[in-house]
C-alpha cells in the first residue's frame, strides 16, 4: 500500500502540479479562514477574561450596580456582612485621551480605561509593579496630589509620556491635565486592555468622571473557608436587587454570552469557506479518478487490492489536505492578526460598548486543530471518489475510454435534488417556526440552506444557458459560432458544468447574503435616524458619539448650552439631553435610554413607536409619579412584552416596576432598549451625568452661528464638541459600514476559494477536450478565438452563476433576515433589496470567473495542434 | 506546381533527448494528384503531414502552398489559410459532438464568421452528394462511422480547398465502409479536380492514390507515379 502511494500517487500529485497546488490552496485558504475565526474568538474571549482577572486580582467576588455605579456608603454596609474579610472600592471610567500638551496637533480620540483607587486598601486586593521593580511605597504623595495619575510602561512609551509629563483626558467637566507619577510594568492590573489604563486616586476620579459620592464596583475577599457563593448570596440580599456580587467567572460569563452569537455566526461563515475546500477537493479526487481509470484498471490487473486503491486515493487527498493545512494555520494566524480589528470594531459598534483584544492567543493546539480539520475535510472530500475508484475492474485496463470523465455518476446526478430537499427543509422548518422551538436546527438551517443552495444553485444555471441560448435564437437567430460552441460545450455535460460552478457559487452566495443583511441594516437605520434624529447638533465630549463611546458630561453643560442665544431648551432651561447606559435585565444586557421631557411644539419624533400614537403614548412616559417605560420592538420580541405590561427593573435603589406605553424602533442594542424619563432616570439610578445633548436652533436662527459659538465656548478648553445632524447620520452609517469591514474578508476568501475551484476545473475541461480543440485549431479557429470560446465559457459560468447566486443567496437572506435574526442576532430589522448589488456581484461573477478562465485559456491555446490531434 | 516543400527538417526534444522526425524532405505535388503516403510507424508520416498543413511549425525548410509559405504566416493567417484552403480528414473524424452533421459541416466557414444562412446551401449539398440527405440535422452519436467520415469529407471540402489532407482515413473503419471513402476520395480527385494528400499504411488503400511516396525514417524512400 504504501509502494502505492509513493510509485503511484505522488508521482500523480507531481505530475499535475498546478492541479495539486490548487486544491492545497484551497484547503489552505478554508483552514485559514477557519483558524483564523477561530483565534479570534478565542482571542475576544481571553481578553475578557485576562481583564477580568486582571483586575479582580485577589478578590474572590465583584459587586457591581451596571454602568451607573452605586452610592459609596454601600462600601460600610459591605464591609459589615458576615465573611467579609477585605472589600476595595473603584471607580472605573473610560475616558478618552486628549494627548500630551507638547505635541500640539489634536490626535483623533483614543480611549484608556481609568482605575480610580484606594491605595491604602489596595494591597489586600491588586498588587502594581512599578517599572524599576518598586511597589508604590508612598502612596500619600500620590494622594496629595490630585492631578497625579500612574500609567503603564507600554503606554506612555507609545505615547512619548515619561515620568511627570503632563498630558490631557476628557473628564465629564472637559479637558483636565494629569502629571504622571508612576509607571507600571505589565504585570497584574497593569496587563489589562492591553495596557491603555491609568490608575488615580478613587476621590479624584470621582470628581473628574462624575462619580461623586459613587463607587463602581466593589472587591471582596473573603474570610478563610468561607464560600464565595454563599457570601454572594448573603451580599445580595443585604444589597437588594439591582446588586450583582459575582465571581470572576461569571463576570467574564456574561461579557461571553453578549458576544456568542455573533462568534457563532462568524464561525459559521468561517466554516463554509472550509467547505469549499472540501468541494474542491471532492472534486478533484473524481477527476483525478476518472482520469486514471485504464491506470486504475492496469493496478487491479496487476494485483492491487481494492483496499490498495482506496487507500491511493484516501492517501493522496491526504496528503494534500495536510500540506494544505500547514499552509493554512500560518495564513490563519496571519489573518487573525490583520482581521481582528475588523471584528471587534464590529462587536463595539453592535454591542455599543468597547470590546479590545491586546493579543492573538496562538496555541499549539489550535495549530493541530487547523491540521487535523483540514486534513479530516480533504479526507472526506475524498471517501466517495475514492470508494468509486475501487468499483473500477480490472478490464478497464483494455478499454480505450475516451471521455470517461463526462460519466455522472449517481451522486452527481442527483445533486440537485438534494439540493433541493435541503432548501425546502430549511424553508419547511423556518416558516412552521419549528426551528425556534428546536435551536440546534437553526444551527442545521444555516448550513443545509448554503449547501442546499450551492447544489441546486448550478443546476439553475445550467437552465439559464439553455434557456439564454433559446431565446437568443427566438429573438436574434443563428448565434454567433464561438460563443455557441462555448455554450455547447456547457451544455454537453449538465452535471459537470453544475459542479464546476459549485466552488464559485458558494462565494457569490456570501457576497449577496451579506450584501442583503448589510443592506437592510443600512436602511432600517438609516430610515429609523432620518424620522427621530432632527436635532440641529448633538454636543457631547470628544469621542465616537454613535456608540456611546464618549465621556458622559455633567449636567450643568445642558443649562450652558441653554443660554447660547439662539439655542431652543426644554421646560427646565436646559438642552434636551439623553443619558444612555447598559443595564442588566433577565441576565441580559440590554440598553436604556434616558430622555428630557420633549418640548410638545417641537414634537414627538424622538420616540418612533410601533403600536401607540405618539401624542397619547409619548406623554405617559413623563407623567412624574410612577416611572413608565417604552420598549423596542426586539426587546418585545425577545422578552414577550406588550403595551402595557409591566416590567421588573432592578436599580441601585431597588426594583421598580414600570408599566409599558408603547413599544417603539430603536437600534441601540441587540437585546432590546428601554427608553425612560431622565427624571426618573435621576431618581432611581442617582446618575445626574448625561451622554449628549440635543441642541435645536430657533426658528430663523442660523445653526452655523451656533455652532461657533458652542465651539467657541467648549471647543477648546473642554474637549466638548457639536457634530451637525448630518455630521451624525454620516458618522452613524459609516459605523455601520466599518461592523461590516469583516464580512469582506469572508467574501474575499470565499470567492479566492471559489475562483481556484473554477480554475481547476475549467483546466480540467480543457485538457479533456484537447483533441477537440485541435480539431477546431485545425479546421481554422485561431488561438485569439480559442481564448474567446474559453473565456466566454467562463464568464457565461460567472455571470449566470451570480444570477442563480443572487436568487438564492436572497431568498435564504430573506428568510433569515425575517424568521431568525432576532432570535439569533438580536435585531429587529426589515428585510430591503439590495438592487444596486446585483450589478456588483454579476460583475464580480464575471471578473472572476474570467479571471478564472484566463489561465485555462491561454493554455489551451498553447497546445500544438499536432500534438493536441494524437491526444487520447 | 501546387505544393512545394523543400528541404524539410522536424526535431522534436524530449528531455536531453532529440527525435529527428523528418530529416530534409523535398517535395512537389501538382494540382490533382492523389497523393497515398505510406511507411511504417514513427516513420513521419503524420509529421509530414501535419506541416503540410500549417499544424505545425517546421524545425527548417520551406512549405510552399500554391506559392504561399505557410512558414511565414502569422497564427490568424495561417488559422484562416486552413479554414479557407485546406480540408482535413482524420482517422477518428473528429467531429464535434454537439454540432450537427450540417454544422459540422460548415464549420469552417462560421469560424470564418460568414453566417450559417450563405453557407447552407453549399454544405447541404455536399452531404447530399455524400449520401447524407437525411442525416442533416443528426449529430455524431446517431450517425454510423462511415457516415461520420463522410461528414468529416463534406467538412473537408466545405471552403472548396486547394488541398484535402487525410490521415488514415480509413484506420478506424471496417473493410467495406472504408472502401466507399477510398472510392469517394478518388471521384473527388478525378471529377472534381480536387488534390488530395492521404497517409496509410495500408497498401490497399494506397492503390487508390495516383502516385505513392513510401517515407522511412524521416526521409523519402520511394516515390513513384503510377501510370
Ligand atoms: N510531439 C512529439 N514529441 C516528440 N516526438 C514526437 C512527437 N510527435 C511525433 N514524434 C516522434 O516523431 C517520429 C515520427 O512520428 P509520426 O510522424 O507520428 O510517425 P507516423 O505518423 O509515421 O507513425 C516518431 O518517432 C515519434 O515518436
Ligand atoms: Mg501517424
Amino acid at each position: 500500500m504504501r509502494n502505492l502511494l509513493t510509485y503511484v500517487g505522488f508521482r500523480h500529485l507531481r505530475r499535475k502540479p498546478l492541479r495539486t497546488l490548487l486544491t492545497t490552496l484551497g484547503i489552505a485558504f478554508g483552514v485559514a479562514l477557519y483558524l483564523g475565526i477561530r483565534l479570534i474568538n478565542e482571542s475576544v474571549l481571553n481578553s475578557f477574561q485576562d481583564t477580568i482577572e486582571s483586575i479582580t486580582g485577589k478578590a474572590k467576588l465583584t459587586v457591581s450596580a451596571g454602568d451607573a455605579g452605586f452610592p459609596e456608603e454601600r462600601l460600610e454596609i459591605i464591609r459589615k456582612i458576615k465573611g467579609v474579610k477585605h472589600a476595595v472600592p473603584m471607580v472605573e471610567s473610560r475616558a478618552y485621551f486628549v494627548g500630551s500638551l507638547h505635541d500640539g496637533a489634536e490626535k483623533p480620540a483614543e480611549t484608556m480605561m481609568i482605575l480610580g483607587v484606594d491605595l491604602l486598601q489596595e494591597q489586600s486586593v491588586r498588587t502594581y509593579k512599578t517599572t524599576d521593580e518598586q511597589v508604590i511605597d508612598d502612596p500619600l504623595v500620590f494622594l496629595n496630589q490630585p492631578d497625579s495619575i500612574i500609567l503603564t510602561h507600554t503606554f506612555a512609551k507609545a505615547h512619548g509620556l515619561k515620568i511627570d509629563s503632563v498630558f490631557e483626558l476628557a473628564t465629564s467637566h472637559g479637558k483636565r491635565s494629569f502629571t504622571v507619577r508612576g509607571l507600571l510594568s505589565p504585570e497584574g492590573p497593569a496587563k489589562a486592555y492591553g495596557g491603555a489604563i491609568a490608575i488615580m486616586d478613587i476621590d479624584g476620579a470621582r470628581v473628574s468622571f462624575g462619580k461623586e459620592g459613587k463607587t463602581d464596583r466593589i472587591d471582596i475577599v473573603p474570610t478563610e473557608g468561607e464560600s464565595p457563593d454563599d457570601l454572594s448570596v448573603r451580599i445580595k440580599s443585604t444589597l437588594g436587587p439591582g446588586y450583582f456580587a459575582e465571581r470572576p467567572e461569571s463576570q467574564s460569563e456574561s461579557m461571553e454570552r453578549m458576544v456568542k452569537s455573533f462568534q457563532v455566526m462568524i464561525r459559521f461563515f468561517s466554516t463554509l469557506a472550509l467547505l469549499v475546500g472540501v468541494f474542491l477537493v471532492a472534486n478533484s479526487v473524481s477527476v483525478s479518478v476518472a482520469e486514471r481509470r485504464r491506470e486504475i484498471g492496469t493496478l487491479r490487473a496487476l494485483g492491487a487490492t481494492q483496499k490498495g486503491i482506496l487507500a491511493l486515493f484516501l492517501g493522496e487527498a491526504a496528503c494534500l489536505g495536510f500540506l494544505g493545512s500547514l499552509a493554512g494555520i500560518f495564513m490563519g494566524r496571519a489573518l487573525a492578526s490583520v482581521l481582528v480589528q475588523f471584528v471587534t470594531r464590529s462587536l463595539t459598534a453592535q454591542l455599543l460598548q468597547k470590546v479590545e483584544v491586546s493579543k492573538i492567543d496562538f496555541t499549539l493546539t489550535s495549530a493541530l486543530i487547523g491540521v487535523l480539520v483540514g486534513t479530516l475535510a480533504a479526507f472526506i472530500a475524498a471517501v466517495i471518489p475514492s470508494f468509486r475508484a475501487t468499483r473500477i475492474h480490472p478490464v478497464e485496463a483494455m478499454k480505450r475510454t475516451e471521455a470517461a470523465v463526462s460519466q455522472n455518476s449517481r451522486l452527481t446526478r442527483y445533486t440537485p435534488h438534494i439540493g433541493f430537499f435541503l432548501l425546502s427543509f430549511m424553508i419547511v422548518t423556518v416558516i412552521t417556526g419549528l426551528d425556534l422551538r428546536f435551536p440546534g436546527l437553526q444551527l442545521i438551517n444555516q448550513g443545509a440552506s448554503m449547501i442546499g443552495a450551492a447544489l441546486l444553485g448550478p443546476a439553475l444555471v445550467v437552465r439559464l444557458i439553455r434557456l439564454n441560448m433559446q431565446l437568443y435564437r427566438k429573438f436574434f437567430g443563428v448565434i454567433k459560432t464561438i460563443p455557441r460552441l462555448a455554450q455547447d460545450n456547457l451544455l454537453r455535460s449538465p452535471a459537470r458544468t453544475a459542479s464546476n460552478i459549485t466552488s464559485l457559487m458558494f462565494g457569490l452566495l456570501l457576497v449577496i447574503m451579506i450584501a442583503v443583511v448589510n443592506h437592510s441594516f443600512r436602511t432600517s437605520i438609516e430610515i429609523w435616524l432620518d424620522r427621530t434624529f432632527k436635532a440641529d447638533f448633538l454636543v457631547s465630549s470628544n469621542g465616537q458619539i454613535t456608540s456611546y463611546q464618549v465621556q458622559p458630561l455633567d449636567e450643568s453643560v445642558g443649562f450652558e448650552l441653554g443660554k447660547i442665544p439662539g439655542v431652543r431648551t426644554g421646560l427646565n432651561g436646559s438642552a434636551y439631553a439623553v443619558r444612555y447606559i447598559h443595564l442588566q435585565y433577565q441576565g441580559k444586557q440590554i440598553g436604556l435610554k434616558a430622555f428630557d421631557a420633549p418640548d410638545p411644539k417641537l414634537g414627538y419624533f424622538t420616540y418612533d413607536l410601533a403600536d401607540q400614537k405618539p401624542e397619547k403614548a409619548v406623554p405617559l412616559l413623563y407623567m412624574g409619579n410612577e416611572p413608565t417605560v417604552m420598549i423596542s420592538t426586539n426587546f418585545a420580541a425577545h422578552f414577550n412584552k406588550k403595551t402595557g405590561d409591566f416590567l421588573d427593573v432592578e436599580t441601585p435603589s431597588g426594583i421598580i416596576h414600570p408599566k409599558i406605553v408603547a413599544i417603539l424602533t430603536d437600534f441601540a442594542s441587540p437585546q432590546g432598549v428601554l427608553y425612560i424619563d431622565r427624571e426618573q432616570y435621576k431618581k432611581y439610578w442617582k446618575d445626574p451625568l448625561v451622554s449628549a445633548f440635543g441642541v435645536y436652533a430657533q426658528p430663523g436662527v442660523s445653526p452655523d452661528t451656533i455652532r461657533k459659538e458652542i465651539d467657541s465656548r467648549f471647543g477648546a478648553t473642554r474637549n466638548i464638541i457639536a457634530r451637525s445632524n448630518k455630521e451624525v447620520k454620516i458618522s452613524l452609517m459609516s459605523a455601520i459600514n466599518q461592523s461590516f469591514t469583516y464580512t469582506r474578508a469572508i467574501e474575499a476568501a470565499a470567492l479566492i476559494v471559489g475562483l481556484m475551484g473554477l480554475l481547476n476545473t475549467l483546466l480540467i475541461s480543457v485538457m479533456e477536450r484537447t483533441r477537440e480543440l485541435g480539431t477546431l485549431r485545425a479546421v481554422g479557429m485561431s488561438k485569439a478565438q480559442l481564448i474567446r470560446m474559453i473565456l466566454t465559457e467562463a464568464t457565461l459560468l460567472g455571470a449566470l452563476g451570480a444570477v442563480a447566486a443572487t436568487f438564492f443567496g436572497s431568498l435564504i437572506a430573506y428568510l433569515w433576515m425575517t424568521h431568525s435574526l432576532t432570535h439569533t442576532l438580536g435585531w429587529v430589522v426589515n428585510f430591503y433589496f439590495p438592487w444596486s448589488a446585483i450589478l456588483s456581484t454579476l460583475l464580480l461573477g464575471v471578473v472572476v470567473s474570467g479571471f478564472a478562465g484566463l489561465y485555462p485559456a491561454w493554455k489551451a491555446a498553447q497546445i500544438p495542434i499536432s500534438e493536441a490531434l494524437d491526444y487520447e | 506546381m501546387l505544393l512545394e516543400i523543400s528541404e524539410l527538417k522536424k526535431t522534436y526534444t524530449q528531455g536531453n533527448q532529440t527525435i529527428e522526425a523528418l530529416k530534409g524532405v523535398s517535395l512537389t505535388i501538382d494540382r490533382g494528384e492523389f497523393v497515398a503516403i505510406m511507411g511504417p510507424s514513427g516513420s513521419g508520416k503524420s509529421t509530414l503531414l501535419h506541416l503540410i498543413g500549417g499544424l505545425d511549425r517546421a524545425t527548417s525548410g520551406k512549405v510552399l502552398i500554391n506559392q504561399q509559405n505557410l512558414t511565414l504566416l502569422s497564427d490568424p493567417e495561417l488559422s484562416r489559410f486552413r479554414r479557407l484552403k485546406l480540408g482535413f480528414i482524420f482517422q477518428f473524424f473528429n467531429l464535434l459532438p454537439t454540432l450537427t452533421a450540417l454544422e459540422n459541416t460548415a464549420l469552417p466557414l462560421l469560424l470564418d464568421d460568414q453566417k450559417l444562412s450563405q453557407v447552407e446551401p453549399r454544405a447541404k449539398a455536399l452531404l447530399e452528394q455524400l449520401g447524407l440527405k437525411g442525416r442533416l440535422d443528426h449529430t455524431p452519436d446517431q450517425l454510423s462511422g462511415g457516415e461520420m467520415q463522410r461528414v468529416a469529407i463534406a467538412r473537408a471540402l466545405v471552403s472548396d480547398p486547394l488541398l484535402i489532407l487525410a490521415d488514415e482515413p480509413t484506420g478506424n473503419l471496417d473493410s467495406k465502409t472504408g472502401l466507399a471513402i477510398l472510392e469517394l476520395l478518388s471521384k473527388m480527385v478525378r471529377d472534381q479536380g480536387h488534390t488530395v494528400i492521404m497517409v496509410t499504411h495500408d497498401p490497399k488503400a494506397a492503390e487508390h492514390g495516383t502516385r505513392l511516396i513510401k517515407i522511412r525514417d524521416g526521409a523519402v524512400e520511394e516515390d513513384r507515379r503510377r501510370a
